[in-house]
């Protein structure tokens, strides 16, 4: 009798299967041969005979166990298993990418195409993606940013814009009772001279109570922070310098503490220098000074006498709202102290505001960064559109080799796993296309500084901008690998494999896809065209706008007399005359002034101002004037009309004078229609003179000018301006405005000789036409349609790219039903009007899904454009004009093509 | 594109295809699985012990068949195969597969006439 199993123990190699698995398999594979052995038997062979038939069965032991081993599941041999797991991944891997290489190689003009495209539209988000980081992200580069919150005075009654500052009395109060904040400072910017290289400098620095270094925990990288003695009068001679003045003006000498440093004719002692990579208040901020608050500036006078930032850094456990709280009831404590300012204040609704300092600086920022970010993000949705339809369209070209490669056997995973790894190559490609790209462009935008939109000074892509590029990236490869796939789960395996090109019921749900995508392509271009032309004429209203002041040929420079040697106010006026004086007799002026509050500027000034007589209605907020000092020559060198009365003249250059001219807009809010000329006003400086008195020093009206916007196009225009003389106040902080009869900018040298002959230490700053600076004030504001309008042409053009390609793939797959037409009579027109209907269709139904999306981007956009409303018929329709014309000419080829189908070849297919 | 990997896969989607549709009316052990095979094939179609285990197995470790001992008075303990419910599933992709795949072959081969 045999023995099989003995038989199968004999041959079978035990290797690496476990001993209870063997037993098995050869007691399963013993009773097979014996059945074989019975069986043979049975048909009358003899028993060599059945034992051949048995040894037949396995010609290879080894092999067969080898092939029992790979089904047999891996023992849990922690050591070997991962890495032959990994091996095996990798391999597979590997091989996808070279197959993935190689049939990207073959189809050069797919590849191209998808690379080109996606580089563009994730280069646009690179460009964006710094100043985002920057600028929304992360204003403020402190330690725990979040928790360090600004306060400020708000008035909405009488204004509309946010205010910002607080008044120094306020500071001592919050420090006293708002105790859920630990440290608290008080600052504000301060221009100095400084000696540079022989030339006299203003920079810019900050003023700050020796607190503000520990609510911003920031340690100085040489010497020390203040000392709360330094901000004492008479101890505060001191200064830190940022790193960027220690290199240009120390040449970074290590030993610089203690040395000396001066600042407009003063003297202060170098105690420190911050660390490279500190940046507070903007970059131009060069220096910090120690903020010594007298008896008078804490006094209760100068209650609301805003010009100051109050900032504080919230305690561990301590919340906004808590200091929310804290501030509303210091409000009401301080309404109950002082009665008498109490119905002013509720007249004007005031109240005190806290919010993270962050959201402060980025507020003038914030819209238009995301309008730009936006539209960079819908320029990829446009883009990424275009990739899907190009993958689609290459997935069917490919439904032959994926057909058959499914019918031999390979696994949809295996097959998937492919066309994803493929979608990466190319994503990968185009990201790494981008970032090249952003590099070369991060340059140029940091060499063009468009002002007024914020490029941080390093504009280059740093880890989180580029991780988040990546991802997009990965993404939009997994997009492309899963839409390519697409058929291997909606075709039918026979429909694959037969190459079918009429439609069937998947065919139909593809075009629809289609159809619908390229509707969103379009309307997103719509809508972002649209946009991109309401801000232009929004920037063309602001520019047309009657500013009252006429900007042309007009030069300016800033000036600050040292108080040391201009003490006396009769100094500083006769410094004025003179310098006037020498500059209107340089060839070429016409007029020649100087004024406190430099026009189309941000900085500026305001007040109350009341009218003798005017009795405000119950409850109405004082009335608020921006509060000029100008010199004569002022008005007629800024070009702002007279409407009634007089400029100031000689008559006005004395110290007891006692004039003022004011806005037509002051003018009709006291008067009406009457002549508001020889009548009376007074400018409180502070709340006990909000009443008139005995005490009261009233100002003459000569002379009404036309309304000037002097805050610039941009700025709010709630707040007219009043304008006092120069003689009265003798400011030592002014700017000159020359309205020349050629270049002005041809003139400012030799101003600054005028200047420097009277007094040679006093330079003259920031010298700029007025036409530049109106740029500057809207600059904003035009960069943001300039890259609006960038992003809207390429998602223009993208959606026409993507309009062709989508018709000249319908117009392939309905080649028969076209063939038949033309066979039955159709003429070669009729079909292009077909083709066309189709697309146009296409593009209007797309522009009418972007009308709706306009309107309801409308509110968004009004709080941002002024002049113009955000969803203007007008604009629409010429948009909606050129789109469609884009939109014919992507059509034209396609409708051509479908056309010149030769009937008889279809026929015969 | 045709290489040994895509012969095996060839020979390996055979294989499947034939064990699965000879448990579809019935539960049966190896050797019977190979017997039916070759019957109904009228002996065009065999499979001896090394290429019919490797396939069982196989099978069995994806959960298309599920493998039990029965054992019978006075017999031996033999193990039977019957399908699961994922089986029958892969079973009637594995005959789509295959018909597709033979029309295919028909018309590229230019036996069927348009």
């Amino acid at each position: 009798m045999r023995n099989f199993a003995a038989h199968v123990r004999a041959h079978l190699p035990r290797a690496r299967v476990p001993a209870e698995r063997y037993d098995k398999v050869v007691e399963e594979l013993a009773d097979e041969l014996e059945s074989l052995y019975s069986a043979s038997m049975q048909r009358g062979a003899s028993d060599a005979e059945a034992w051949e038939v048995v040894l037949a069965q396995v010609p290879s032991w080894p092999a067969l166990a080898e092939a029992l081993i790979a089904t047999t599941p891996a023992p849990p041999d922690r050591r070997h298993r991962f890495t032959r797991l990994r091996r095996l991944r990798i391999d597979r891997w590997l091989q996808d990418i070279k197959l993935g290489l190689r049939i990207i190689r073959k189809d050069w003009g797919y590849t191209t195409t998808a690379v080109v495209t996606l580089a563009i539209c994730l280069a646009g988000n690179a460009a964006i993606l710094p100043s985002v980081n920057d600028m929304l992200l992360h204003p403020l580069r402190v330690p725990e940013p979040k928790r360090v919150v600004l306060m400020a005075n708000q008035y909405p009654l009488v204004e509309k814009r946010v205010g910002v500052v607080s008044a120094p009395p306020d500071y001592e109060d919050r420090r006293r009772y708002v105790n859920a904040l630990d440290e608290q400072a008080l600052y504000n910017y301060t221009g100095e001279t400084i000696d540079s290289g022989g030339l006299p400098t203003r920079v810019l620095g900050l003023i700050a109570t020796p607190s503000l270094a520990r609510v911003l925990r920031v340690t100085p990288a040489l010497g020390r922070a203040f000392l709360d003695s330094e901000g004492t009068p008479g101890n505060d001679r001191r200064a830190i310098l940022s790193d960027g003045l220690w290199r240009e003006l120390y040449g970074a000498d290590p030993a610089v503490v203690g040395k000396t440093l001066r600042l407009t004719g003063r003297d202060f002692t170098i105690v420190g220098v911050f660390p490279p990579e500190f940046s507070f208040g903007g970059p131009e901020v060069r220096f910090w000074l120690p903020l010594a608050l007298d008896a008078r500036q804490r006094s209760d006078e100068r209650r609301h006498a805003n010009g100051w930032f109050s900032v504080g850094r919230l305690k561990p456990d301590a919340s906004i709202a808590q200091v929310e709280e804290q501030l509303k009831a210091l409000d009401a404590a301080n309404r109950a102290r002082f009665p008498q300012m109490a119905a002013l204040l509720a007249s004007t609704g005031h109240y005190t505001s806290v919010a993270p300092l962050g959201d402060a600086l980025t507020r003038s920022v914030k819209t238009p960064l995301m309008l730009v970010w936006g539209a960079a993000l819908a320029v990829l949705f446009v883009g990424v559109i275009n990739l899907g339809h190009l993958a689609l369209a290459r997935s069917r070209i490919r439904l032959h080799e994926l057909g058959t490669r499914l019918a031999i056997g390979a696994r949809t995973s295996d097959i998937l796993r492919q066309l994803l790894v493929e979608g990466w190559i190319i994503a990968g490609a185009g990201t790494c296309l981008a970032l090249i790209a952003s590099r070369w462009t991060a340059r140029l935008v940091s060499a063009a500084r468009p002002a007024g939109l914020p490029v941080p000074s390093n504009a280059a892509l740093d880890a989180e901008a580029i991780l988040v590029i990546v991802v997009l990236g990965v993404l939009v490869g997994t997009l492309i690998g899963v839409i390519s796939a697409l058929p291997l789960f909606t075709t039918r395996l026979g429909a694959m494999l037969k190459q079918e090109t009429r439609s069937g019921l998947r065919g139909r749900a593809s075009r629809t896809a289609r159809r619908t995508l390229i509707v969103a392509q379009m309307s997103c271009s719509f809508v972002m065209l649209v946009g991109a032309a309401v801000l232009w004429m929004s920037v063309r209203a602001m520019l047309a706008s009657d500013l009252g002041v006429k900007i042309d040929h007009v030069i300016t420079g800033s000036i600050s007399l040292p108080r040391q040697r201009y003490s006396a106010d009769d100094d500083a006026r006769a410094f004025v005359n003179r310098s006037l004086e020498a500059i209107r007799r340089l060839p070429g002026v016409a007029a020649a002034g100087a004024s406190t509050i430099m026009p189309m500027s941000n900085y500026f000034s305001s007040g109350p101002i009341n009218a003798e007589g005017y009795i405000p209605k119950r409850g109405e907020p004082p009335v608020g004037a921006l509060r000029a000092i100008v010199t004569p020559g002022y008005f007629e060198a800024a070009g702002t009309m007279l409407v009634r009365g007089r400029f100031f003249d000689e008559r006005d250059n004395d110290a007891g004078t006692r004039t003022i001219v004011i806005d037509e807009r002051l003018a009709r809010r006291f008067w009406g229609d009457l002549d508001p000329i020889g009548r009376r006003v007074y400018r409180p400086e502070n709340p006990s003179e909000l009443a008139p008195g005995p005490a009261t020093r009233w100002l003459t009206v000569v002379g009404v000018a036309a309304h000037a916007r002097l805050r610039g196009p941009e700025a709010d225009d709630d707040v007219p301006p009043s304008y006092l003389p120069y003689a009265i106040t003798a400011p030592r902080e002014f700017g000159y405005l020359v309205r020349t009869s050629i270049e002005p900018a041809a003139i400012a040298g030799q101003m600054r000789s005028a200047l420097a002959s009277i007094d040679r230490e006093i330079p003259l700053s920031d010298i700029r036409t007025l036409t530049e600076r109106t740029d500057l004030a809207i600059s904003a504001r035009r960069t943001t349609m300039q890259l609006a309008t960038v992003f809207a042409v390429v998602a223009v053009l993208l959606s026409a790219v993507g309009l062709y390609g989508v018709l000249t793939y319908l117009v392939m797959r309905r080649t028969h039903e076209i063939g038949i037409r033309l066979a039955i009579g159709s003429s070669p027109r009729a079909i292009v009007g077909l083709v066309l209907r189709e697309g146009l269709g296409l593009a209007a139904g797309g522009m009418a899904v972007g009308a709706i999306g306009v309107l309801s981007l409308r509110t968004l956009l009004a709080s941002y454009v002024n002049g113009v409303s955000a969803a203007d018929p007008h604009i629409m329709t010429i948009v909606a004009i050129g789109l469609g014309s884009i939109a014919l000419a992507a059509c034209l080829y396609p409708a051509r093509r479908a056309a010149s189908v030769d009937a008889i070849q279809v026929l015969r297919d | 594109m045709s290489g040994p990997t895509e012969e095996h896969a060839l020979k390996k989607g055979t294989a499947e295809l034939l064990v699965l549709a000879q448990l579809e009316d019935a539960p049966r052990h190896g050797y019977d699985i190979a017997t039916q095979i070759e019957q109904r094939s009228n002996g065009a179609v065999s499979f001896n012990v090394a290429s019919l285990y490797p396939v069982l197995y196989r099978l069995e470790a994806q959960g298309s068949i599920a493998g039990w001992w029965v054992e019978r008075a006075g017999q031996r303990r033999r193990r039977f195969y019957k399908l699961t419910p994922a089986g029958k599933k892969r079973l009637l992709q594995q005959r789509e597969t295959w018909s597709a795949f033979m029309s295919a072959v028909q018309r590229a081969a230019g036996l069927e006439y348009a």
